[in-house]
């Protein structure tokens, strides 16, 4: 379960989504209790789902299995203990399988709490990575309004207001199988409502049995920070990095590689010596797709996994089919290489991408569902004058240029409008 | 199965199929849940079939006996193949299994060569215990 930046709270964290903060009071931190929302508002949703229809909602999920890439839909299913590749024995052996049956005979409704939450802390943030939005980056936010984006910042976020914090706290304090936490910026070692619910969680006693994840921007180290997270069961450790080369810098903006480098390393090192998990978190998009191959390097060599949450969708305009095929031919080799010199012993799905046994393993399939998709994914090479439109209005207002760190891509960009 | 309400009617049984390969004419058992579904002197590879409840735990047995060790030196058996539903756990999960044998030699293995039983115990439904034993995460409940 999930509750975004306005407090509402949402079925799925991988639910297709507009990038927008849905704000909706009748499903709101303000008006329903977590509980009562799992409980029963959700029953509608656990109703289709178990008359064995696939909502609308569900599509990114289905998008990611075509390309062989590990869905949300497959990850959330293993954790009741149903694999998709035995799928009917695996949920009749389900540990939830009284949960399911009682859910059948009541409307989808259960008397369970959430033992999984995403907790959307709001969108502040000291980057403005060139693919994101004001709902997850202050600063961007700030710079959309000044150059006529958007009108109005978006709103506060629920967790500025401590007593819907000690309202959400309790509710996890009452949640007995209560298990893992995923916090979302924003940045979250800079955004205050993630070391209020982190303090108020070990104040609770709460942090022994759990697990908590979260991504750093790799700006900022928190050593405060860093001290409440050690005291939790264990952590799930996101890094968020494009390409392990200068154009990371552009499309992360204003990242500096040197620093990026050495806070990676400084997290890799600390994961290591506390027994997190550590990965890296990317989000592909037409301008770093042809240097990804340097981040998986990078996670290689550390034994390091990689997320990547969905192909991404929004803005459209930096989707990699915006690529036209020779550029995609291009990505397609650098990666394609990357592979053949990194070759793995098995080829058996992973769908536990937590698994850090099987992290070289993970890698490459990770890698296997881009070069799937650079050679699949739908033209949309049509998109090229918005995003060149795009770049330029940010570029007005950063006063640096796309072509400084991608001087291959000038060709195409000039004849689209740069 | 398109919806919820026809798991009801899948097989709720499980195959279990084991798969002996005789070195010399080794006497052996084996068991599936105490049901002692073989014991022959072997003399060529044997496969035996039997079904459990998806929901069972199962317990699992091979015992080499009456090996005389002055006379019949390589006289073994191999367990060349296990499968439960068609996916195969041993020889890939043999380090699961416990081998109690007159040697004291409890060395992960599908080869028998000593008088004594080995066992692979899965005291949970099936699912859950490959789900463990793949390293697949943690279960919800």
């Amino acid at each position: 379960m999930r509750i975004n930046n306005s407090g509402t709270y949402e079925s799925c964290r991988w639910a297709v989504n507009d990038g927008l903060t849905r704000v909706d009071f009748d499903r709101n931190i303000k008006t329903v209790a977590p509980q009562d929302y799992f409980q029963n508002h959700m029953a509608q949703l656990r109703t289709e789902l178990l008359a064995g229809q696939s909502p609308d909602m569900c599509q990114n999920c289905l998008v990611m299995e075509q390309h062989g890439k590990i869905s949300g839909r497959q990850r959330q299913l293993l954790k009741a203990g149903v694999q998709t590749q035995w799928f009917e024995k695996s949920l009749a052996s389900s540990p939830l399988r009284e949960d399911f049956d009682y859910s059948a005979v009541n409307q989808g409704q259960t008397d369970r709490m959430p033992v999984d939450w995403q907790i959307d802390l709001g969108n502040y943030c000291n980057s403005a990575c060139v693919f994101c939005s004001p709902e997850s980056s202050s600063r961007i936010a700030t710079e959309f309004k000044r150059l006529g984006l958007i009108d109005a910042l978006p709103p506060a976020s629920w967790c500025d207001d401590p007593e819907l914090v000690d309202q959400f706290v309790s509710t996890l304090v009452a949640s007995s199988d209560l298990h893992y936490l995923h916090f979302i910026g924003g940045e979250t070692l800079i955004t205050p409502g993630f070391k209020t619910i982190l303090t108020a969680l070990v104040s609770a006693g709460l942090a022994p049995k759990v697990t908590v994840g979260f991504t750093t921007n790799l700006t900022v180290w928190s050593q405060d920070i860093v001290d409440l997270l050690v005291q939790f069961k264990q952590i799930n450790l996101g890094m968020s990095v494009e390409a392990l080369t200068p154009v990371n810098d552009y499309v992360r903006y204003p990242g500096k590689l040197d620093t990026t480098q050495h806070l990676l390393d400084q997290w890799v090192k600390l994961a290591q010596a506390q027994g997190w998990l550590a990965q890296l978190r990317i989000t592909p998009t037409c301008l770093t797709v042809h240097e990804l191959f340097t981040v998986y390097d990078y996670a290689w060599q550390h034994g390091v996994a990689i997320e990547s949450c969905n192909f991404l969708t929004e803005p459209p305009f930096m989707r990699i089919g915006v690529l036209p095929a020779e550029y995609r031919t291009q990505a397609y080799d650098n990666l394609s290489q990357w592979l053949e010199a990194h070759p793995v012993t098995t080829t058996d799905q992973i769908v536990n991408t937590r698994n850090p046994n099987l992290a070289r393993q993970q890698i490459h399939q990770d890698a296997c569902s881009y070069l799937d998709f650079l050679s699949t994914a739908p033209d949309e090479s049509w998109r090229l004058p918005d995003l060149v439109a795009y770049l330029k209005l940010l570029e007005s207002n950063r006063k640096n240029s796309v072509l400084t760190y991608l001087p291959q891509y000038e060709k195409l960009f000039r004849t689209h409008g740069y | 199965m398109k919806n919820y309400s026809e798991l009801t009617d899948i097989d709720q049984s499980l195959s279990i199929c084991i798969e002996l390969t005789p070195v010399g004419q080794p006497d052996c058992w084996i068991r599936v849940n105490h049901d002692l579904i073989g014991y022959t002197a072997l003399s060529e590879d044997i496969r035996l079939d039997y079904q459990v409840g998806l929901m069972d735990n199962i317990v699992i047995s091979v015992e080499l006996r009456n090996k005389h060790y002055t006379t019949e030196y390589e006289t073994a058996v191999i367990i060349k193949r296990l499968s439960i539903d068609n996916i195969e756990i041993i020889p890939q999960y043999d380090y699961l299994a416990d081998y109690v044998n007159d040697h004291d030699n409890n060395n992960p293995t599908h080869y028998l060569g000593f008088n004594g039983k080995w066992t692979l115990t899965i005291d949970r439904p099936f699912y859950q215990w490959l789900h463990q034993v793949q390293n697949q995460g943690w279960l919800i409940g």
